[in-house]
């Protein structure tokens, strides 16, 4: 039944004007009004939040209105909370003074604050909101926190597990146990969700390990008596262990070659069943079919398990996929960064068949640029059914950077450098730098500019100017001014070969040697220019350029001097990293090394050409710390070969991702060896003529050490300590070096 | 916040607070301002000044740059007020605060989508009012900006000799932006790509298209005579007879 | 080391396209061939399909390896009236294009302000409450 209302009343409103209430009901003075009216009109006055009760009855032909306002905030506390500081739960918090006050909106907070406590292993903190009337319908709002005890895991034990030891599937799961050396970490916390990820680690490796049938029966934690901590116990069902039997392509492509395809994959009939492989072999021969001219490809393996014999047969089938095309492709979130420096890096373009790798392969060179904290890509729906847009938003980093390294060497003291660098210069891409070197040791000046994309075509074009004046007193007596220019053109040969020229133009001179150098020091007094063509032939199959964790990098330099000049050599270096996820995948181990080589063309390499090692290069040894050495005046002379390797691991400290601090333990060895004009007589500092005694032997040097690096909201930061364990009388040690560099 | 907000907790009586706010408001101290304001609302909410004061810290901290502070302070006026009398401006305020953020066309657009949005609203929120008209205006401009946006993709598309994907955003141009200013030049790239692909008879209907509606362009005349035979009009800007020198320096540059 | 080989547009296969004769309806083309890759811009009854498969090494220019330009032209009934495929030479030309860009306005970012990094104002500056004055779009 509905009644006409000829007025409406609104009672009750305070700091709510009562035109507010009126432009929320549905219901105007002189409509006929009926009870689903009523109630709509209820539920949207409720729906603003504005009111902690709402009441609406018809007396006669009047619509009374009565409402009672939530109160508004005036201030909110945080009491009790030690462990977790303020102003990092104030974040989470989404109440604010001058808000409204609901209920609701408070328990939601509530939510939120005991979530950070899970997340750093407090699962039994509690918190009561507080509610405190003030005058004029005002509150007051604390949240009365009790942190509780943190409840680690005491102990992981595995039931079932024949073929792995418990310690081997302890390094597996990412749940530690707690033990005092771990203080950093919050992993040794209990966690369900972690578990639930421990599950699946266990699974993904038995997998890998050929265990086709393994099952996790379940995963419990009991709280011990006096509930201070917990016991985790995962129980497994291992099975057997299975082999790969039959191991098939079938083409179903028109006209496609299925045998060149056998390569792509890394395993054969008669291997250990691996999961992974099977994930890996599905991704290469996308790519391999999709290079040729199939446009749309899918690529399904059919795994067939054989209980009896324990064999796997997988029969890959290579198939027509769903005739996909993109639409468009929007980049967002490029507040500085040009919308075409980020598409340019798409290897899709509007218009093309959708391909799932090209688009894994272009997110990641987005990646590669650096300029960018995150790239997210999402594939939405096309106006067509057979057409997707893929929405690229970046979160862009500050790509500015003022470095300011500072060494500390036994008997140097400070050595400070500071570089200003903007490696993407109007959001252009063009990466600019200027280095000033000031310390006692080195005054250098340099100036490099790169436009990455020259001529809108994928050639990176560098001109770089330089002025360097390094005091080599302390190691060898004497200063070395080099100033010069060069010319890099850069380009891609292949996928992931890319090729640079080089041409050099560089004066140096060897001055103020002082008395008592080296008769060798002494016979390359004076200036010479140098002249030099060279290129860089580089290989990257590394997942990442920036924090690689798998994959190699080969690198081949090659210069010649001669081109003019009076300086005529040959020399070559080659570099290569390699790279590889262990234990449980979130520590590194990385095999670096670098070879190189210099021979004169018809001349003695001077000493302005040979190469010095040490500090950076050589950790434990000072610069120019080791190599060929004149043995009364002991100053370094550089050697024309050298060797270098260094493996390290790179770990987390088990805090959190975003504190970006890892740790690092490594050993260096090196070796430095080779000076053309030994034993001939040289004419010293006062001219007469004598053969100085060196010594030089390719003996290596090892330094192990540790270190710490934490991309600091500052900047990078990197300290390194290394223990010269085997080294020559000669050679000159460094035990601790720092570098720190602050992003703007 | 800043050691001074601790000055302005002391509880004043309202009139004062205000008038202390609307001084500083006029010494172009807006931060201070703000602050004050947003006091007049905690320390009197059901003052009538609390409403004034809600939507002048909306515009302090506009005066003051801070577009998402004031963004936010509009957002809760127009929840909190919004049958009040001039809340008209409180929607407008909101819509320059986009405005003011748009960047350059070869950036993200995110500013200029939320200014036509809000600026939509200004429109058909009160048709007629002074904001209606200046909102109306400026909307013009924020589509031509999207417009541009959507050309200069098309552009690197076409300089990529991609010529599908070049023409439909040029397209996109002509469809949904037919009054920017970048519809001629949109056709115009349209008559350059379908020549490119060898298909004459769809560059004819484009340039027909470009010559009935923008008969006297410059666009409509490089048209005409790229399909009649086949170079742009000689006397176009001098722009486009950069050798390979000019193009070279010009991407060469750093500034 | 294999040269980049790219797929753009909808190459449409022989046998793909021997599907489709005249007298097709409209949603039959789009079933088999797809959605077009691009639509006459002032006539909805001809669609294109174009595809091109291009070859690039290091910086140089990719080269065409294949284009194929399909027009396909409907009657009012929305049937297929005529079918032409043109590849090759048929679909290259160079042409001339003109160098300038219709001008917009928008805050550039300056050199020194992306180093100080805070991005100004676009339009026109301060505003007075109430007052209505119109906004001065720069480059109007």
């Amino acid at each position: 039944q509905s009644q006409v209302v000829r007025e409406i009343r609104v009672d009750g409103t305070q700091r709510i004007e009562a035109t507010t209430v009126l432009s929320y009901l549905s219901v105007r003075p002189g409509d006929a009004v009926d009870r689903d009216q009523l109630d709509q009109s209820l539920k949207t006055l409720f729906g603003t939040g504005l009111f902690a009760d709402v009441g609406l009855t018809v007396q006669r032909d009047v619509l009374v209105v009565k409402v009672v306002e939530n109160p508004i905030i005036n201030r909110i506390a945080l009491e009790g909370n030690k462990k977790v500081e303020s102003d990092k739960l104030e974040q989470e918090l989404q109440l604010r003074p001058r808000t409204v006050y609901t209920r609701t909106r408070v328990q939601a907070d509530v939510d939120r604050l005991l979530e950070i406590y899970r997340r750093s292993g407090r699962y039994s903190a509690r918190i009561e909101p507080k509610v405190i009337q003030l005058d004029g319908n005002r509150v007051d709002v604390v949240f009365e926190i009790d942190e509780g005890p943190r409840t680690p895991v005491r102990r992981i034990n595995f039931v079932g597990n024949s073929h792995f030891s418990d310690a081997d599937l302890r390094d597996i799961v990412q749940t530690k146990e707690a033990v005092w050396w771990r203080f950093l970490t919050s992993n040794d916390s209990y966690d369900p969700d972690r578990v639930q990820f421990d599950k699946e680690l266990l699974r993904r490796y038995y997998l890998r390990e050929g265990y086709a049938d393994f099952r996790v029966v379940s995963s419990n934690a009991e709280l011990t008596p006096d509930k201070q901590d917990f016991f985790l116990t995962f129980t497994v069902d291992e099975g057997e262990r299975y082999k790969f039997n039959k191991v098939e392509i079938r083409g179903e492509l028109k006209g496609l070659d299925v045998e060149p395809l056998k390569e792509e994959l890394t395993f054969e009939s008669g291997d250990w069943y691996n999961a992974t492989a099977i994930e890996d072999a599905v991704v290469a021969l996308t790519n391999a079919v999709g290079n040729q001219q199939y446009a749309f490809v899918d690529v399904r393996p059919e795994i067939v398990r054989n209980k009896e014999n324990r064999t796997v047969d997988v029969t890959f089938s290579i198939s027509e996929g769903p005739r996909v095309f993109v639409e468009r492709i929007n980049i967002t979130g490029n507040v500085q960064t040009l919308d075409e420096v980020v598409r340019r890096e798409f290897q899709l373009a509007e218009g093309d068949p959708f391909n799932q790798a090209k688009l894994k392969r272009s997110e990641q060179r987005a990646k590669d640029l650096g300029f960018f904290e995150k790239v997210d890509v999402v594939n939405n729906p096309g106006s067509e059914p057979d057409r997707t847009i893929i929405d690229v938003n970046v979160t862009e980093q500050s790509t500015g950077e003022i470095q300011i390294g500072a060494g500390f060497s036994s008997t140097d003291g400070p050595l400070v450098d500071f570089r200003i660098r903007q490696r993407n210069l109007l959001g252009e891409g063009k990466d600019i730098q200027f280095a000033t070197t000031v310390s006692r040791l080195t005054q250098e000046f340099s100036l490099g500019y790169t436009q990455p994309y020259f001529l809108r075509k994928d050639l990176a074009a560098g001109v770089d100017l330089f002025h360097v004046r390094r005091d080599f007193q302390d190691f060898s007596n004497y200063n070395q001014v080099q100033t010069g220019f060069d010319f890099k053109l850069g380009y891609p040969i292949a996928e992931r070969l890319r090729q640079r020229l080089i041409y050099r133009l560089e004066r140096n001179e060897i001055t103020d040697i002082a008395a008592g150098a080296s008769a060798y020091i002494f016979q390359q007094r004076g200036q010479r220019l140098t002249s030099l063509i060279g290129q860089e032939l580089s290989l990257d199959l590394r997942d990442s350029r920036i924090d690689p964790t798998k994959g190699t990098v080969l690198t081949l330099s090659t210069d010649l001097a001669g081109f003019g000049g009076d300086v005529h050599f040959a020399r070559a270096v080659l570099s290569a990293g390699w790279y590889k996820q262990v234990f449980d995948s979130n520590i590194v181990f990385s095999l670096t090394s670098e070879l190189g080589a210099i021979f004169g063309l018809g001349e003695d390499v001077q000493i302005a050409n040979r190469f010095f090692i040490g500090g950076d290069t050589l950790r434990g040894f000072k610069v120019a710390g080791i190599g060929p050495r004149d043995a009364n005046t002991r100053d370094a002379l550089g050697g024309n070969y050298y060797g270098k390797i260094t493996a390290e691991f790179t770990f987390p400290l088990g805090l959190p991702q975003e504190f970006g601090i890892k740790a690092h333990a490594f050993t260096d060895v090196g070796t430095l060896w080779g000076l053309d004009g030994k034993g001939k007589p040289v004419l010293d500092g006062l001219g007469q003529t004598t053969i100085p005694t060196i010594v030089d032997r390719a003996v290596p040097r090892v330094a192990p050490g540790v270190g710490v690096s934490w991309k600091s909201p500052l900047g990078p930061l990197r300290i390194d300590i290394a223990i010269p364990v085997v080294k020559q009388k000669f050679d000159e040690t460094e035990v601790f070096r720092f570098s720190f560099g602050t992003k703007f | 916040c800043s050691s001074d907000d601790k000055l302005t907790q002391v509880e004043k009586p309202v009139g004062t607070l205000y008038n202390d706010a609307f001084t500083e408001m006029h010494d172009e101290n807006y931060r201070r301002a703000a602050a004050l304001f947003d006091e007049v609302e905690r320390q009197h909410p059901y003052s009538q000044w609390a409403t004034r004061a809600q939507l002048m810290a909306a515009f302090a901290h506009y005066q003051n740059l801070k577009y998402d502070d004031a963004i936010v302070a509009l957002d809760r006026f127009i929840q909190l007020h919004p049958g009040y009398e001039n809340v008209d401006y409180a929607y407008y305020l909101k819509a320059i605060c986009y405005y003011e953020q748009i960047t350059d066309i070869r950036r993200d657009q995110k500013m200029t989508e939320l200014a036509l949005d809000s600026l939509n609203e200004v429109t058909r929120r009160f048709p007629g009012t002074p904001y209606a008209i200046d909102a109306a205006r400026k909307l013009q401009l924020a589509r031509d900006h999207l417009a541009a946006k959507s050309m200069e993709i098309g552009r690197y598309y076409q300089e990529k000799k991609i010529w599908n994907a070049a023409i439909n955003r040029f397209r996109d141009v002509i469809d949904r932006y037919q009054t920017t200013t970048h519809t001629p030049e949109a056709l115009e790239r349209v008559v350059e790509c379908y020549l490119a692909l060898g298909l004459r008879e769809e560059a004819v209907k484009a340039a027909s298209v470009l010559g009935y509606n923008y008969p006297d362009s410059e666009w409509y005349r490089d048209a005409y005579s790229l399909v009649n035979n086949g170079r742009t009009a000689p006397d176009s800007d001098s722009g486009n007879s950069r050798g390979w020198f000019g193009r070279a320096w010009n991407s060469l540059s750093p500034f | 080391c294999t040269p980049y080989v790219a797929n753009r547009g909808n190459l449409v296969e022989a046998d793909r396209l021997a599907l489709v004769q005249n007298g097709s309806s409209k949603d039959e083309v789009f079933q088999t061939l797809g959605s077009p890759t691009m639509v006459s811009t002032f006539d909805d009854n001809t669609w294109y399909y174009m595809g091109q498969r291009t070859e690039q090494t290091a910086f140089f220019d990719p080269d065409i390896l294949e284009r194929q330009v399909l027009i396909v032209r409907f009657d009012d009934k929305d049937k297929v009236a005529s079918l032409e495929k043109r590849t090759g030479e048929q679909t290259i030309a160079s042409v001339e294009t003109v160098d300038r860009t219709t001008p917009t306005s928008g805050k550039e970012i300056g050199f020194i302000e992306q180093l100080i990094g805070n991005v100004g104002r676009f339009g026109n500056d301060k505003k007075k409450p109430g007052s209505s004055s119109g906004g001065r779009g720069r480059g109007y």
